[in-house]
C-alpha cells in the first residue's frame, strides 16, 4: 500500500522535474537508494515473519524445559525490539538482515543463546530507546471501542493491554477485572514498571513495559489474601521528583464485607512472593478509601499532605467526606487526621451552588475505625458528599499543587434529595498558600444542573488534572434519567481557564459488542487515565482503563489469574475483563 | 518464646510499679500475642491431612477467637463479623450497577465443614483465608492512639453482645458451645482490666468488675444450653454491668467525644434513655427538639398535605391502633401497614429497605399516587395559607415553610413514638416485679430454643443488630400466601429494588415490640393471628412448607415447639405491649 503511493509521489516528482537535469540526477539517486531500502526492508520483514512462525512453531508443540521456555520468551522480546527498530531511518538494514539470518539459523539449530547474545549486543550499539506507541494487544484497537466527538478526532487511541494478551516473560500471567488506578515509573534499564489496581479481584499488579513501551511481564504484587478482599480502587505514585520522597505506591483500600479499609501502601519493587502481605499506613484512618493523593512538594514546603477521598455511600444521608493527612516531609505514620468542614457550617453539599464558592476549614478527627471516624465527621459537622471519587492537583508545580480537583459520582434515594449530588459533581479546592487547613471550595461542574454545561452527567467518577485541563471520566451509576444523560461512559475535558467543557470520547460499546466484546447494556467504566508525556518522553501522552463489565471468557472461565484471586470463593461476576489504552494528542 | 517472656514483663511492670504507661500497649501485647497462638493452631487445620486430628486444634483456635473476640470485634469490626458470621451468601447491593456477592468464609463455616459436612479439603482452604485475614490484622495493628474511653467501648460492647448475641448460639451451630465461649469473652475483659487499675480512683468498682464478671463468667460456664435462664442473665446480670459501667464512667470521668447508637449515659438495655436517636438518623444535636415533635405531629395528622386534602401519615398509621390500620392492605396498597412504634431504630425503611431514612421516605408517601399523589415542590403549598404552620417554621427553623424542614419534623416526631414502658422492660429494669412465670418461660424459648432472638435482636426485637446497631437486616422466611397456602407469596420482596435474584422473597425485620396490637401479620397480612404466625415459625418457614427455597435464611427445620412453649411464647410477646 504504502509502496504504491511512495511510486506515485515519485514519479510525479520525476515528472515534474525533468527539465531540470542535475534536480533529476538527484532525484533519481534518492529513488534508487529508497528503492534499495524498500526491497531491503522487505527482506527484512520475511525473515522476521519466518522466526516469529519458528519461533511460534517452537512455543506450541515442542516439548520445552522451562529453561527453553524462557529462551524462547527472550528470543520473542527482542525480535520484538529489533522489529520495532526497523522503521527508524537510521536504522542499518543490511546489519539487521545479517543479524536476522545468524539468529534464523541458530533457531532451527536450537541454539537459542547464541541468537539471544547477537541480539542483545547488536541492541546495546544502537539506540533503542525510542518509544513505538502502537497498538499491542490482541483487543481491537481504540478507533472500534470509542467514539471520537467532534474537535477530538484526530486523537490516537492505541490498545495496549488486555485480559486476553499473553505477555512473553509471564505466560500465565492474566490482567484482571475492574482494573483501576495506576502509576508509571520509568527503571534504570530503560525499561517501565506500571503500578496498576484490580479493583474486581482485590489485588494490585506490576506490569513491566520494554523500552519501546511493550508489555513484557505482568505480576501481582499484593492479591485477595493479602487485602482481605478489600477492593483496590484508585491509587497514585509518590515520586521522589514530584513530592520530595518515594517511591512509594498508595492505594485506596474501599472496604466491604470481610474486608479492611483504608490506605494501602506498596513499594513498586515489591517481589511478588510477598503478594499475600499488605502494609496500611493506620494514622490516615479508615474510610471507603477511593484514592489517596500526595500532594506536590512544592504546595507545602516542610510538609507531606495526603488527600483521601471517601467513597462512602448512604442513603439517609450523603456521608463521603474529604480528608487530608498532615505530616512531615515523608512522614506517613505520625502526622494528624484532619476533615473538611465550611466555615458557613452548611450541612449538606446539595446547598452548595454551582461555580459559587466558599470557605472551608480542615478540623481534627481523632478517631481511626471507620464507624466510630464516620461519627466523629457527623459530630464535627465535616461536609458529607454523596461519594468522593478520584482527586487530582493542578500540576506544573509552585502554587499550581494547591489547587485540587475532585469528583462526587452521586447517588440515587429519595432521603437524598436536596442533601446530596444525584447525577455528579466535580469540585474545586484552593488550599491557602500557608496552611493546608483552610481555603476554598467551589462545585465548578454540576450534573443535577440539568440546563447547565455539565448537564450531559452521569456520574463522574475519575478526575486527571494536567496545567490546563481537568479530564473527567465517568463510571455511570445507572439512571440515564434525561436524552442528555443516555450515552455510554464518557470522557470530558474542561478548560480551567475558561471554564469549557467538552466531550471529548464515549464509549463505542454498540461496535465493542459486535466485535465480541461484551453487552451494551452494562455500561462500561473509563478510569485510569494519567499522563505519562514526562515519562515516556512523549508528548500529550496518557494512559486510559475502560472496565469492560459484561465481557467475559466466552468458554465460561474467568478473566483472573490465580496469583490474585481464587475465583471458587466468588461469584461469577467478577469474571470480566479489562482493557488499558494509550491515548496521544490530548492538550496538557 | 521471647514474645511470652515480654508478656510477662509486662505482667510484672503492670502489677508492680507505680506506671505511666499507657494500658492500650499492654492491651495490644495482649492481642497480638493471642493473634499469633490463632494463627498457629489454624496453620495446623491448612496443613493437615486427617480430618479428625482438625478437631482438637479447631476447638483451640475457637477458644481463642472468643478470647481476642472483644478486642477484634472492637478494632475490626467488620473483619470480625465477616469472621463469625453465618454461613449464608453475603450481598451488597451499593447501586444498581455495583452489587458485591461474596461467599461466607469464617469460624462458623469452618465449623461445618468439619463436623458436618467433614470435607477437609474445603476447610483447609477456609482455615488458610482465616489465617490470611488474621495475619493481615496482626501486622496492622495500632492500638496505642486509644483512650480510656475506647476502652470503655470496647467493654460495653462486648457485654451487649453477649447478653444479645453470644448467649442466643449466633455463632456456634454444630458444636453449641456458645455459653462456654461467651465465658471466655468474659475473661478476657477480667485481664484487659487489670491494665487499667491505675485508671480507677474508687478502688472497689474494679472489686465490683472482678466480682460480677467472675460471677456471670461461672453461671455461664455451669449452664444446660437447654434449660438456660435468659432473662435471669438480661436482668440480673447485664443490667448490673450496664449500672457498674455508667458508675466506671464517672470514676474514670471518662471524656466521651460523642454518643454512639446507646447513650454513654445509658444505666440500663430496656429503657427510654438508652439509646442516642441521632445515631440512627445522622444528624447533629437538635434545638427545641420537643417543639418540632409538636411540629411533627400536627404534620403527620395534616391532611392538607395530600392532593385530595383527605389523606394524611395518619390515616394508616392509627395512633390508637399503634400507628397501624389493622387491615392486611392499606387502600390499593400492596403491603401490611407497620407500626411506627420504635421506627427510628433502624437504618432501612419500608419491607424492603429501599429507604434509607426516616425523612427520606415520606418522599415514596408524598409521590405515590394511592397516598398523597403529590410532588415535593407541590404537597406543601396548601400549608403556606395557613398562619400557624407560617409562624411554627419561622420559630423553630428561621425559615419559610420548605420540604426539608417538613420532613425533618416528620420524621423527629416519628422518632419519638415507643417509649420502652412495657410490662417486660418494667420489669427488667425492676421497677416491678409482675411477670408470671409463664412470660419469663416465653422469653426465655424466644431467645434460645425458638430461635426468635437470633433475628428480632433485643432489646428492640427488630432486625437493627446489636451491640453496633448500624445494620439491618432483611430476611427470606418464605411466607406463603395464606397460613396454610400451598405457595409462597407472590411479593419479591427486595428484588424489585435492584433485580438481584438471590434476594426475592426478602423483607425487612419488623419489631414486635407492641405486636399484640398489630395484627395481622407478615408483610402481606396473611396471619391473622400470633398463633398462626408460631405455627409457620413452628414448621421451619416456607421450606417447612415444602417450598424448596434455595436463599430461605431462616433454618428449614421444624423447631419442635410444644402447644405449651407456644403458649408461653405469646404470653411474653404480650408482655411488650407499651402503655398507652
Amino acid at each position: 500500500m504504502s509502496r504504491i503511493s511512495v511510486w506515485v509521489i515519485l514519479f510525479s516528482l520525476i515528472f515534474f522535474s525533468a527539465c531540470y537535469k542535475d534536480e533529476f540526477d538527484a532525484l533519481q539517486k534518492q529513488f534508487d537508494s529508497l528503492n534499495s531500502r524498500l526491497s531491503k526492508l522487505e527482506t527484512v520483514d520475511q525473515q522476521i515473519v519466518s522466526i516469529n512462525a519458528a519461533l511460534n512453531t517452537l512455543q506450541q508443540t515442542q516439548k520445552k524445559t522451562e529453561e527453553d521456555q524462557q529462551k524462547l520468551a527472550k528470543l520473542q522480546i527482542l525480535i520484538n525490539q529489533i522489529s520495532s527498530l526497523k522503521a527508524s531511518p537510521a536504522a542499518d538494514l543490511d546489519k539487521i538482515t545479517q543479524l536476522l539470518t545468524f539468529v534464523n539459523t541458530n533457531i532451527a539449530a536450537k541454539d537459542y543463546d547464541k541468537g539471544i547474545v547477537a541480539m542483545e549486543t547488536y541492541l546495546k550499539s544502537v539506540d533503542t530507546s525510542i518509544i513505538q506507541l502502537k497498538d499491542r494487544s490482541k483487543s481491537p484497537n481504540g478507533k472500534n471501542m470509542f467514539s471520537l466527538k467532534p474537535g477530538f478526532e484526530n486523537t490516537e487511541i492505541y490498545s495496549l493491554l488486555s485480559s486476553e494478551d499473553v505477555l512473553p516473560l509471564s505466560p500465565n500471567f492474566v490482567y484482571g477485572s475492574l482494573a483501576d488506578g495506576n502509576g508509571l515509573l520509568k527503571n534504570g534499564d530503560d525499561t517501565y514498571s506500571l503500578i496498576n489496581n484490580l479493583e474486581g479481584d482485590y489485588s494490585v499488579v506490576r506490569i513491566t513495559l520494554d523500552r519501546s513501551f511493550s508489555p513484557i511481564r505482568g505480576e501481582y504484587i499484593l492479591n485477595a489474601a493479602g487485602s482481605a478482599n478489600t477492593a483496590m480502587c484508585s491509587g497514585t505514585l509518590i515520586k521522589p521528583e514530584e513530592h520530595g520522597f518515594g517511591p512509594l505506591y498508595l492505594s485506596g483500600g474501599e472496604g466491604g464485607n470481610g474486608s479492611k479499609p483504608g490506605v494501602y501502601a506498596l513499594d513498586p519493587a515489591k517481589k511478588s512472593i510477598y503478594r499475600n502481605e499488605a502494609k496500611i499506613l493506620t494514622s490516615m484512618g479508615e474510610w471507603y478509601v477511593e484514592n489517596a493523593v500526595t500532594m506536590h512538594k512544592d504546595a507545602y514546603p516542610s510538609q507531606t499532605v495526603v488527600m483521601i477521598g471517601d467513597d462512602h455511600g448512604d442513603d439517609a444521608t450523603p456521608q463521603g467526606q474529604f480528608a487530608i493527612y498532615v505530616g512531615a516531609r515523608g512522614d506517613l505514620n505520625t502526622g494528624k487526621l484532619y476533615g473538611l468542614r465550611l466555615k458557613n457550617n452548611m450541612r449538606y453539599e446539595a446547598e452548595m451552588k454551582e461555580s459559587e464558592t466558599y470557605d472551608f476549614e480542615m478540623v481534627e478527627l481523632k478517631e481511626k475505625r471507620i464507624d466510630l471516624l464516620n461519627n466523629e465527621c457527623v459530630q464535627k459537622r465535616i461536609m458529607g458528599f454523596s461519594r468522593v471519587e478520584d482527586i487530582d492537583y493542578k500540576k506544573g508545580g509552585g502554587a499550581n499543587g494547591r489547587e485540587v480537583y475532585f469528583a462526587v459520582t452521586g447517588r440515587k434515594s429519595n432521603g437524598l434529595i436536596g442533601k446530596g449530588t444525584t447525577y455528579g459533581r466535580i469540585y474545586k479546592l484552593n488550599f491557602d498558600e500557608n496552611s493546608p487547613l483552610s481555603g476554598k471550595i467551589s462545585p465548578v461542574l454540576d450534573g443535577d444542573n440539568l440546563t447547565g454545561k455539565a448537564k450531559a452527567f452521569h456520574s463522574p467518577d475519575n478526575v486527571l488534572v494536567t496545567e490546563n485541563y481537568v479530564y473527567i471520566q465517568e463510571d455511570p451509576n445507572g439512571y440515564p434519567d434525561t436524552p442528555d444523560k443516555t450515552h455510554f461512559a464518557q470522557v470530558y475535558q474542561y478548560n480551567i481557564k475558561t471554564g469549557e467543557l467538552k466531550t471529548v470520547l464515549e464509549c463505542d460499546q454498540m461496535k465493542a459488542a459486535a466485535l465480541g466484546y461484551g453487552i451494551s447494556t452494562k455500561l462500561w467504566e473509563i478510569t485510569g487515565m494519567v499522563d505519562i508525556s514526562e515519562t515516556i518522553g512523549v508528548p500529550n501522552t496518557f494512559i486510559m482503563i475502560t472496565q469492560n463489565h459484561g465481557w467475559d471468557p466466552k468458554d465460561g472461565s474467568s478473566f483472573t489469574d490465580p496469583d490474585a484471586s481464587v475465583k471458587n470463593y466468588l461469584l461469577d461476576q467478577h469474571r470480566e475483563g479489562s482493557m488499558m489504552f494509550i491515548v496521544k494528542g490530548l492538550a496538557r | 518464646m521471647m514474645r511470652f517472656s515480654l508478656l510477662v514483663l509486662v505482667f510484672i511492670t503492670v502489677n508492680c510499679t507505680p506506671k505511666k504507661e499507657n494500658p492500650a500497649k499492654s492491651v495490644e501485647l495482649f492481642y497480638l500475642n493471642r493473634l499469633e497462638k490463632l494463627e498457629l493452631s489454624l496453620k495446623v487445620i491448612a496443613n493437615s491431612n486427617n480430618i479428625d486430628s482438625c478437631a482438637t486444634y479447631f476447638i483451640n483456635a475457637r477458644n481463642i477467637f472468643k478470647e481476642i473476640e472483644p478486642i477484634l470485634a472492637f478494632t475490626d469490626a467488620i473483619i470480625y463479623e465477616y469472621l463469625n458470621g453465618p454461613n449464608l451468601l453475603k450481598i451488597e447491593e451499593e447501586d444498581l450497577t455495583n452489587i458485591k456477592f461474596q461467599n461466607p468464609i469464617g469460624f462458623q463455616v469452618l465449623e461445618e465443614n468439619l463436623y458436618l459436612n467433614k470435607d477437609l479439603n474445603q476447610a483447609k482452604k477456609e482455615a488458610e483465608t482465616l489465617i490470611n485475614r488474621l495475619k493481615l490484622i496482626k501486622n496492622n495493628v495500632r492500638l496505642e492512639p486509644f483512650e480510656p474511653y475506647h476502652f470503655l467501648w470496647l467493654v460495653r460492647d462486648q457485654l451487649i453482645r453477649v447478653a444479645t448475641l453470644g448467649i442466643s448460639n449466633m455463632d456456634s451451630p454444630v458444636l453449641k458451645r456458645h455459653l462456654k465461649e461467651s465465658a471466655l469473652t468474659l475473661t478476657t475483659l477480667k485481664s484487659l482490666f487489670t491494665f487499667y487499675e491505675n485508671s480507677f480512683r474508687d478502688k472497689s468498682l474494679i472489686e465490683k468488675w472482678n466480682l460480677n464478671l467472675s460471677r456471670a463468667i461461672l453461671a455461664l460456664k455451669q449452664a444446660d444450653p437447654e434449660s438456660f435462664d435468659y432473662f435471669n442473665y438480661h436482668k440480673n446480670i447485664n443490667e448490673s454491668f450496664l449500672k457498674l459501667w455508667h458508675k466506671t464512667t464517672l470514676d474514670w470521668q471518662a471524656e466521651f467525644p460523642f454518643d454512639l447508637a446507646i447513650k454513654n449515659s445509658a444505666k440500663s438495655l430496656y429503657s427510654d434513655s438508652t439509646f442516642n436517636k441521632l445515631y440512627f438518623s445522622k444528624k447533629t444535636k437538635l434545638q427545641n427538639e420537643k417543639d418540632i415533635i409538636g411540629l411533627g405531629e400536627k404534620l403527620f395528622f395534616e391532611k392538607l398535605l395530600s392532593k385530595n386534602g383527605k389523606t394524611s401519615c395518619g390515616t394508616c398509621h392509627v395512633k390508637t391502633d399503634y400507628f397501624t390500620d389493622r387491615l392486611k392492605f392499606p387502600f390499593k396498597g400492596s403491603r401490611n401497614t407497620p407500626t411506627l412504634t420504635y421506627a427510628v431504630y433502624q437504618n432501612k425503611f419500608f419491607y424492603d429497605g429501599s429507604s434509607g431514612s426516616l425523612d427520606g421516605q415520606i418522599i415514596s408517601v408524598i409521590k405515590n399516587p394511592n397516598e398523597f399523589h403529590s410532588s415535593l415542590s407541590q404537597y406543601f403549598t396548601n400549608l403556606e395559607k395557613t398562619d400557624y404552620y407560617k409562624k411554627a417554621f419561622k420559630n423553630l427553623y428561621q425559615k419559610p415553610i420548605n420540604d426539608l424542614d417538613i420532613r425533618d419534623a416528620l420524621a423527629t416526631y416519628v422518632a419519638s413514638l415507643g417509649k420502652f414502658d412495657s410490662k417486660f422492660d418494667k420489669n427488667i429494669r425492676a421497677e416491678e416485679n409482675s411477670l408470671s412465670l409463664s412470660e419469663k418461660k416465653g422469653f426465655n424459648i424466644f431467645m434460645g430454643k425458638a430461635k426468635c432472638g437470633n433475628c428480632h435482636f433485643s432489646p428492640v426485637f427488630n432486625g437493627t443488630v446489636p451491640p453496633l446497631f448500624s445494620e439491618t437486616e432483611l430476611e427470606h422466611l418464605g411466607v406463603p400466601n395464606a397460613p396454610n397456602g400451598n405457595k409462597i407469596d407472590t411479593d419479591l420482596g427486595r428484588f424489585y429494588v435492584f433485580n438481584t435474584k438471590e434476594r426475592k422473597y426478602f423483607f425487612k425485620t419488623p419489631t414486635l415490640r407492641n405486636i399484640e396490637k398489630t395484627a395481622p401479620y407478615m408483610h402481606n397480612g396473611s396471619f391473622k393471628t400470633l398463633e398462626e404466625v408460631l405455627d409457620f415459625y413452628n414448621k421451619g418457614g416456607g421450606n417447612g412448607m415444602g417450598f424448596n427455597e434455595h436463599f430461605q435464611t431462616l433454618p428449614s427445620e421444624p423447631l419442635n415447639l410444644s402447644d405449651a412453649d407456644k403458649t408461653d411464647l405469646i404470653n411474653f410477646l404480650k408482655t411488650l405491649t407499651d402503655t398507652f
